[in-house]
């Protein structure tokens, strides 16, 4: 079933403020998970003998592990940005920026940011910021433009 | 050919830091002597393409025999390197080290850095 297999990371840029400044994150990011879906609303008649649901708004959550550093451009400065703005978008796929049925890339929008862990310092080890963003909607492309 | 990339960089940042403590650092083994200390190639820990956590074995040489002498060196040099808020020492054990087929007292330090190539 499998034709071609990679290890590697996500191609993650996140993009905040109106006029957008995007970040790729790419190179920080050691793990990336993003479910997307529905809330499904109860659609259940008489004469039915099982629960039927249709779907509602469209549900996100993302969640990422990202190296915590600093200075312009990195990543403590997007999450403080982000918290300015209030919302961000994330553009994920599985490897590079070109969109296909192998490469499927997701569009999420207007997500927010749980909480910013602007400090994780633990002496020895790398200072790694586990970021949760809900909210918002999803698109999936897979067309490149 | 000198070496490039985040291995030597992140060697040459603590060689750097070693020296603005007025240590005389040695990096090719083949130098190593009393009274300086040999940073030795780091084993690491990748994050990303981009991270990685480095782990240097610091290997602190005094003046042989290993008398008090010595040992007072050795205290005394490792204290420094342990009170410097930019090296994280994570822990340190007495040696013996074989240079030309002389035993030197010494002292091996583990320290980590942090690194990413941009």
């Amino acid at each position: 079933m499998a034709t071609t297999t990679f290890l590697g990371n996500a191609t993650i840029n996140i993009s905040v403020g109106a006029t957008p400044t995007v970040y790729d994150v790419s190179d920080q990011c050691t793990k990336c998970e993003v479910m997307v879906g529905y809330d499904y609303l109860e659609s259940t008649a008489f004469g039915d003998t099982g629960h039927r649901a249709v779907q509602g708004l469209q549900t996100v959550a993302v969640n990422m592990d990202l190296f915590l550093s600093y200075g312009a451009g990195e990543v403590e400065t997007m999450l403080a940005a982000i918290q300015t703005a209030g919302s961000c978008s994330i553009t994920v796929s599985p490897s590079g920026t070109t969109e296909s049925a192998s490469n499927p890339e997701f569009v999420l929008s207007n997500l927010t940011l749980e909480n910013n862990p602007a400090i994780m310092s633990t002496v020895g080890e790398l200072a790694v910021a586990s970021l949760s963003f809900t909210n918002g909607t999803w698109v999936r492309d897979i067309t490149n433009p | 050919m000198a070496a490039t990339g985040f291995l030597a960089e992140s060697q040459a940042a603590l060689a750097s830091r070693l020296a603005a403590l007025g240590i005389v650092t040695v990096t090719d083994s083949r130098n190593a002597r009393p009274m300086t200390v040999l940073i030795e190639p780091p084993s690491f820990t990748s994050f990303t393409y981009n991270v990685a956590k480095v782990t240097f074995t610091l290997r602190v040489l005094a003046a042989p025999p290993g008398n008090k002498d010595a040992v007072d060196y050795l205290y005394t040099t490792c204290d420094t390197i342990i009170d410097t808020p930019t090296i994280d020492v994570l822990e340190g054990r007495p040696s013996l080290t074989n240079i030309g087929g002389q035993e030197i007292p010494s002292y091996d330090l583990t320290v980590a850095v942090a690194t990413q190539r941009r």
